[in-house]
C-alpha cells in the first residue's frame, strides 16, 4: 500500500516516533499502525533510527547543546543596536555608548553655555531679519540683504538670564574692518533694536552683548549682509 | 448484476479476488447500496459483526474494488476487509491477517517494553497473536478489529509489566532502564551517520530541536504546542518534514535506515 490509510493518524508518524505523542494519541497510532501497511513499514524502516533519538543520551546531549548554542531572541532595542553596530567587539561598546551620550548630551551643554551668557541669531521674519538670543544656537552664520531692516531682538530667549538688572551693552561690529557700526550702552533686555534698511554695508559682522560689570560673558555672534 | 447469497457467493467473490487480484463487486453490495435488501439476511455469515460496520466495510471495499477494476490495478484490502474474509474462511486472508498483526505486536512490544529480551517480547507478541486468532471469529467488533486486537495486546503488555515488577528486583522505573542499542543495530557506522545527520538537521530546523528538547524534558505535543505558539498540526507537519531530511541524509551517507 502506498499511501496511508488515515491521513490524520499518518500526521503523527514522527510525533510518534520520538514520544512526542501524549499516551492516548500513542495509543490511538499504534491502533493505526495495525490497520495501515504505509505507517507500519515507515515505522518499522525508521525504527533503530527513531529508537536512538528518543533512548540515547548521545542525541539528548546533541540536542541540548545545539539548541543552547543558539543565541537568546534580540529585544527590539538590542536589534536596532546591533543593526547599526554588527560585530562591534565587545570592548569598543561601552566607548560608542559614552560617545553616544556625549552628542546627545552637547544641545543641553549648549543651551548650559547660554545662560551663561553667549549670543545667538537665529530666526529670519518675512520682511524683516530678525535676531534672537536664544538657548538653541546655528551653526552656520546667519545673512542679510542689504536692503531689507535687520531687527535685532534679544528679549525673546534672554530674560531668563541673570543680569542683576544692568543695562547691558551692544555693538555691532564690522568683522573685516573691525569697525563698530553700532553701540547701545544702555540696553535692556525687553528693549527692542531695529537697524533701519541700508544702514549696514554689505559684509560680515559680529553683534556682541556685553555686561559692564563683567560678571557675565557673552560670546560673539556673526552674521553677514550680502 | 445478480445478487447472490449465502457463503457461496462469499467464496467464490474471495476466491476469485485472492487468485485474479480483482473482482468486479462484492455479490450482495447492491442491495446494501440500494437498500432493497435487509442486510441482517446477511449476516448470519458472520456472527460476531454488527451489521453497521458490515456495511460500511463492503460498501468500502467495493468502491475501491470497482476503482482497481477500471484502473487496472491490483486490489489491495484494508486490514478490516482482509479479516472478513478470513472470518469467511478465506484461509490466505486469515495467513496475510496475522502475519501482519504478528508483525506489528513485535514491534508495539519491543516500543513498550524495551526492557525485555528479544524471546520475551517474541513470546508476548505471540500470545497476543494467539488469543486474537482464538476469538475473532466470535468477538463483536463494534469498535473495529484493530482496536480490538490492540487491547489484547495491551492486556498481554500489562501482565508482562505486572509479571517483571513482581519479579525484578529492579526498582527504577521502566523509562530509566537502558536500552541495548548495540543489540538492535549490529552496523556501528549507523550511529555515527544519524549523529552526523541528527547534529546537521538540528543547527538547520531550529524548531525541530525545540520539540524535541522539551519531548526530552517530558513535555507531551499539548504542552510543547502551547509553550511555541504553534498548533498540533504544525508540530506534526514540523516533524515529518525533520524526518524526510533526516532520512535522505542517512541515506546520502550510504547507511540503510
Amino acid at each position: 500500500m502506498s499511501q496511508c490509510v488515515n491521513t490524520e493518524l499518518g500526521e503523527m508518524l514522527h510525533a510518534y516516533e520520538t514520544g512526542v505523542l501524549s499516551e492516548h494519541d500513542s495509543e490511538a497510532f499504534e491502533v493505526h499502525l495495525i490497520e495501515c501497511r504505509y505507517c507500519r513499514n515507515e515505522v518499522l524502516r525508521f525504527e533503530t533510527a527513531s529508537t536512538m533519538i528518543r533512548h540515547d543520551p548521545t542525541f539528548r546531549d546533541i540536542a541540548d547543546s545545539i539548541e543552547s548554542s543558539k543565541p537568546e531572541p534580540k529585544s527590539f532595542f538590542k536589534s536596532i543596536l546591533s543593526f547599526l553596530w554588527p560585530n562591534t567587539p565587545l570592548i569598543f561598546k561601552p566607548a560608542i555608548g559614552f560617545l553616544l551620550i556625549l552628542l546627545l548630551a552637547y544641545p543641553a551643554y549648549l543651551g548650559v553655555m547660554v545662560q551663561t551668557g553667549s549670543i545667538s541669531v537665529e530666526s529670519i521674519g518675512p520682511g524683516e531679519r530678525v535676531m534672537t538670543l536664544s538657548a538653541y544656537r546655528s551653526i552656520s552664520v546667519p545673512s542679510f540683504a542689504a536692503d531689507e531692516s535687520v531687527r535685532i531682538d534679544l528679549s525673546a530667549s534672554y530674560q531668563y538670564i541673570e543680569y542683576d538688572g544692568r543695562p547691558l551693552i551692544i555693538r555691532i561690529v564690522s568683522v573685516e574692518t573691525e569697525k563698530e557700526v553700532f553701540r547701545s550702552d544702555d540696553w535692556q533686555l525687553s528693549q527692542e533694536l531695529r537697524i533701519p534698511a541700508n544702514s549696514l554695508d554689505p559684509g560680515k559682522y559680529s553683534l556682541e552683548l556685553e555686561d559692564p560689570k563683567g560678571e557675565i560673558e557673552f560670546n560673539p555672534r556673526e552674521f553677514r549682509v550680502k | 448484476m445478480l445478487t447472490m447469497r449465502g457463503p457461496v457467493c462469499w467464496s467464490v467473490w474471495a476466491t476469485s479476488v485472492v487468485y485474479t487480484g480483482r473482482a468486479v463487486s462484492i455479490p450482495w453490495i447492491d442491495s446494501v447500496n440500494d437498500g432493497s435488501e435487509d442486510i441482517s439476511k446477511q449476516m448470519w455469515l458472520f456472527p460476531g459483526l454488527k451489521a453497521s460496520l458490515f456495511a460500511e466495510l463492503t460498501r468500502a471495499a467495493n468502491h475501491r474494488i470497482i476503482a482497481a477494476t477500471f484502473s487496472n490495478q491490483p486490489v489491495v484490502f484494508t486490514m478490516n476487509e482482509l479479516v472478513l474474509k478470513a472470518i469467511a474462511g478465506d484461509t490466505e486472508a486469515e495467513k496475510e491477517v496475522f502475519e501482519e498483526l504478528l508483525t506489528t505486536f513485535r514491534f508495539l512490544v519491543r516500543r513498550r517494553l524495551r526492557w525485555v529480551s528479544h524471546e520475551d517480547s517474541e513470546d508476548i507478541a505471540q500470545d497476543a497473536c494467539r488469543t486474537v486468532f482464538e476469538k475473532y471469529r466470535s468477538i463483536d467488533f463494534s469498535e473495529g478489529f484493530a482496536q480490538w486486537s490492540y487491547g489484547v495486546l495491551r492486556m498481554k503488555i500489562g501482565n508482562a509489566l505486572k509479571k517483571h515488577r513482581r519479579d525484578s528486583k529492579d526498582s527504577r522505573a521502566i523509562e530509566d532502564i537502558p536500552l541495548a542499542l548495540g543489540a538492535e543495530n549490529p552496523n556501528p557506522g549507523f550511529k555515527i551517520a544519524l549523529e552526523k545527520c541528527f547534529r546537521v538537521l538540528l543547527k538547520s530546523h531550529a524548531r525541530y530541536a525545540r520539540i524535541l528538547n522539551l519531548s526530552y524534558q517530558g513535555y507531551d505535543t499539548a504542552d510543547i504546542c502551547s509553550r511555541m505558539g504553534v498548533t498540533a498540526q504544525n508540530c506534526y507537519s514540523t516533524l515529518n518534514r525533520a524526518r524526510s531530511h533526516l532520512m535522505s541524509c542517512l541515506q546520502e551517507a550510504g547507511g540503510a535506515v
